[in-house]
């Protein structure tokens, strides 16, 4: 039985008498592209926001690979490992692309699991090679900001992989995207799995997160209604309910 | 070389180290409106030493400027819960403080509001000013194409982001008030050592601002728009002498005018990238 | 003595009250910090002396300054706000340095660098309230600037446009959809500003019998120093900031001297800043991180 690589143990989050997350559980294999799903207030941002530090869990417990991070700050968080980006994207208004990725590579290596043959790779080498698999080279240059909405959320994951995650949590991905880029987004994602990162996906786009995910959670309200494999969750009865009339 | 131009060269120089003074800390998105009082701090203290304790006069400088880091950064600290106005407040209310203070106290060893006279018996020559101002010239090259550099800027840009990517933003921060607080307190000795004569009311609020000017009007992403404005400030004015006392509305409504059409200043970040090169390194095909 | 003292600082409290207002009320309504406030109450005192020299009475000159005034941040609004709706908040700060330098630069080439005063306006008379000698163009100079900031907090609470006002305050989308035309209010906002802070350059005019180019300056600060002390945005607060700054600078005065007035004033300031910085009566707006 393999340790989960990101775990929650009864997890309780309020904000004042609103109750965001109400026990929730969930346990993350590594290498897994996981999505957590649900109608929208279901809480799925601030479970994100209390795996990185920004909200402190009222109960419960957050684990990453084993190591107790409920109460760790947000830029720890980081150098233990996670990785994120945001539902309303938050670039640099200031920098280039390639400058994105230059400045998370601040980060001190961490504990990817092929660090082995990584560690061969000079940081212009990681620069290129994350510009290049999100076909962000040719821009590089750019301002960021002056770039279409669906490159600017390219950079913003090439962003948080330059900090050399091994556990990356995507807010909304392909949120504002065209077909072509989810799909195109999707492929760029698989890759990520084979560099042996595990990916959580926050997504409406249920083509796009059944098509992505090995495993999905949904919440509602708060709490964890459901879990399984796409297909297990396609036919739930409490998940069908919750959804009713809200899937594409 | 006539010694009104040398004279309009020195305050040139003293305005780029004011100017630099001001941009350490904008450039981490820390405006601060106080550092004519760590100005006052870098030219009294290496007054004091020159005077009465007879220090050389590069250690004297240093000390000042070292004085003024040293309480730079203790402000920094608590400066960093504070944001935008009220860091600026803040700043503005500390460079009142010790205005007043080297106002009201040391007056037997500093003459307190009735000004300090002969800090030494001759300027020092122009190269003082200039050897400085090219130290640091040299060095903000060096931080700006590094990875600090590019870690300051998007700090200022989303501090709340950066820390999640891993930048120490309370040291950043902390750090570029402090360098920025020991820049003016070296520009302080400077001047102090220059016109020999130093009085706590030219330490105002006016000359903060107008060091925040230089940094505006310049550009205020590039350590390069300070010196810009720093020239459009110091040798413009005698450019426009025509202007004559309403050379400060020109001012205010160039301003203004600035503000609404190019509010990050005269030169930007854009305009000085070399052939593509970011971050110091030429990462190829 | 004490008893004096607390009067003189309730004189001068209440005058940087009403400039402190001026202050809150742009902060409160459009979180925007202007700095040329200080120069508009010196503009206000500066067209109130003008308009007396004309002839008229101060009861008429009083008013037709605070129109002035008002009309003079409508063009700040034109130029420092309108058009920066967008930017970082401290560009239009910054914009407002300008007008403050433009408006302080055009009075001294205009009016000249001497210090005038008000001429006499009334007949002097002084009587005992207890222990404190009190004279009756300082008890009217008083009742004007209570009437004005309770005049304010009153339009505020209770007219349309005040409520208007309030409501952009809150949130400006909400507000719209809500029927205000912040395309009316916010001029209106910045023209009571205007007006008060010129009333409140008139009124420090009349108590301390300066009027020059360069009045506004420390006023200015301690305004924007009373109105963090209180509370931004909080226009109760500005009055007890305002007050409580006043109070502070006169008392320190009497007790420790000349020497100590800026420092315990800046102090405050600083204290304030570091303690309690979202002011007296002011409420930490949670800066929850909208990620």
């Amino acid at each position: 039985m393999t340790k989960p690589i990101l775990s929650l143990d009864r997890v309780q989050k309020n904000f004042g008498g609103l109750m965001a997350v109400d026990d929730l559980t969930m346990n993350i294999l590594p290498g897994q592209i996981c999505g957590l799903i649900g109608p929208n207030g279901a809480g799925k941002t601030t479970v994100f926001n209390l795996i990185t530090g920004v909200h402190r869990a009222v109960h419960g417990s957050i684990r990453l690979g084993g190591e107790e991070i409920t109460f760790t700050k947000p830029y720890q968080i980081t150098r233990l490992g996670i990785a994120r980006t945001f539902q309303t994207i938050r670039l640099f208004p200031n920098l280039s692309t390639m400058e994105h990725v230059l400045v998370a590579q601040n980060c001190p290596a961490q504990h990817r699991p092929q660090d082995r043959d990584a560690s061969q790779q000079t940081p212009q080498d990681e620069v290129r090679g994350l510009l290049r698999l999100f076909g962000l080279w040719e821009v590089r240059n750019q301002k960021a900001v002056t770039l279409p909405y669906g490159s600017q959320r390219k950079v913003e994951m090439a962003r948080a992989l330059s900090t050399r995650p091994r556990l990356l949590l995507l807010d909304e991905p392909v949120a504002g995207m065209n077909h072509r880029e989810s799909e195109e987004l999707l492929a760029i994602i698989s890759k990520i799995r084979e560099l042996g990162i595990t990916v959580l996906v926050i997504d409406h786009d249920m083509k796009f997160v059944m098509g992505l995910c090995d495993y999905l959670f949904v919440l509602d309200f708060g709490r964890k209604i459901a879990e399984g494999t796409p297909e297990e969750i396609r036919r739930d009865e409490c998940v069908l309910e919750a959804y009713l009339g809200k899937e594409e | 070389m006539s010694s009104y131009y040398l004279d309009l060269l020195s305050a040139f120089g003293i305005n780029v180290l004011l100017a630099l003074s001001v941009y350490s800390p904008m450039v981490t998105g820390q405006l601060s409106l106080g550092n004519a009082g760590f100005m006052a701090i870098g030219a009294y203290v290496s007054s004091m030493l020159t005077v009465h304790l007879h220090v050389p006069l590069l250690a004297a400088l240093v000390l000042g400027g070292l004085t003024s880091g040293v309480v730079g950064i203790l402000v920094g600290f608590p400066a960093l819960r504070l944001k935008g106005v009220f860091l600026a407040m803040a700043t503005l209310g500390f460079g009142e403080i010790v205005r007043n203070y080297f106002m009201n106290f040391l007056e037997p060893v500093t003459g307190g509001a009735y000004g300090f006279r002969g800090i030494g018996d001759t300027p020092i020559s122009i190269l003082w000013i200039w050897s400085w101002v090219v130290f640091f010239l040299i060095f903000f090259q060096f931080l700006s194409r590094s990875r600090l550099g590019l870690s300051m800027i998007a700090t200022h840009d989303d501090d709340t982001v950066s820390e999640l990517l891993g930048i120490h933003i309370v040291r950043l921060k902390i750090g570029a008030f402090g360098l920025g607080a020991f820049i003016a307190g070296i520009a302080g000795g400077l001047y102090a050592n220059y016109y020999l004569y130093i009085e706590p009311e030219f330490f105002n609020v006016w000359r903060s601002i107008h060091m925040v000017l230089f940094v505006i009007m310049g550009g205020m992403l590039t350590f390069w728009g300070g010196v810009l404005g720093a020239a459009i400030f110091t040798l413009l004015p005698e450019v426009t002498r025509i202007l004559h006392d309403w050379r400060g509305a020109f001012f205010g409504v160039v301003i203004i005018a600035l503000m609404i059409a190019r509010p990050s200043g005269l030169l930007t970040r854009g305009m000085l990238r070399l052939n593509g090169e970011s971050g110091g390194r030429e990462v190829k095909s | 003595m004490f008893a004096q003292q607390l009067f003189n600082g309730i004189m001068l409290g209440s005058t940087y009250a009403v400039i402190a207002v001026s202050f809150t009320l742009l902060m409160g309504v459009l979180n925007m910090l202007n700095f040329a406030i200080g120069e508009v109450f010196m503009l206000g005192a500066i067209f109130g002396l003008a308009f007396v020299k004309m002839g008229l009475s101060i009861y008429v000159a009083f008013p037709l300054a605070m129109l002035c005034t008002g009309c003079v941040s409508l063009v700040i609004e034109r130029f420092s706000f309108r058009p920066l709706r967008n930017a970082p908040p401290l560009v239009p700060l910054l914009s407002t340095i300008g007008f403050s330098i433009l408006f302080q630069n055009t009075a001294e080439n205009i009016w000249g660098s001497e210090r005038a005063q008000f001429p006499q306006w009334m007949e002097p008379a002084s009587f005992h309230m207890g222990p404190v000698l009190v004279s009756s163009t300082e008890l009217i100079i008083l009742g004007a600037a209570v009437v004005l900031v309770v005049g304010l907090d009153l339009f505020v609470q209770k007219t349309r446009v005040g409520r208007g006002m309030r409501a952009i305050a809150e949130n400006t989308e909400t507000a719209s959809i809500l029927g205000v035309d912040a395309n009316r209010i916010i001029p209106a906002a910045f023209f009571v500003s205007g007006a008060l802070a010129g009333a409140s350059g008139i009124l420090f005019g009349l108590s301390f019998s300066i009027v020059s180019p360069f009045m506004g300056m420390e006023p200015g600060i301690k305004g924007i120093a009373a109105m963090i002390v209180g509370g931004m945005g909080n226009i109760r607060g500005a009055i007890v900031g305002g007050m409580l700054i006043g109070i502070i600078e006169v008392l320190s005065v009497g007790y420790f001297g000349a020497l100590a007035k800026d420092f315990a004033v800046y102090g405050a300031l600083f204290l304030a800043l570091l303690i309690r910085p979202q002011g007296i009566l002011g409420t930490l707006q949670s800066e929850r991180e909208r990620i």
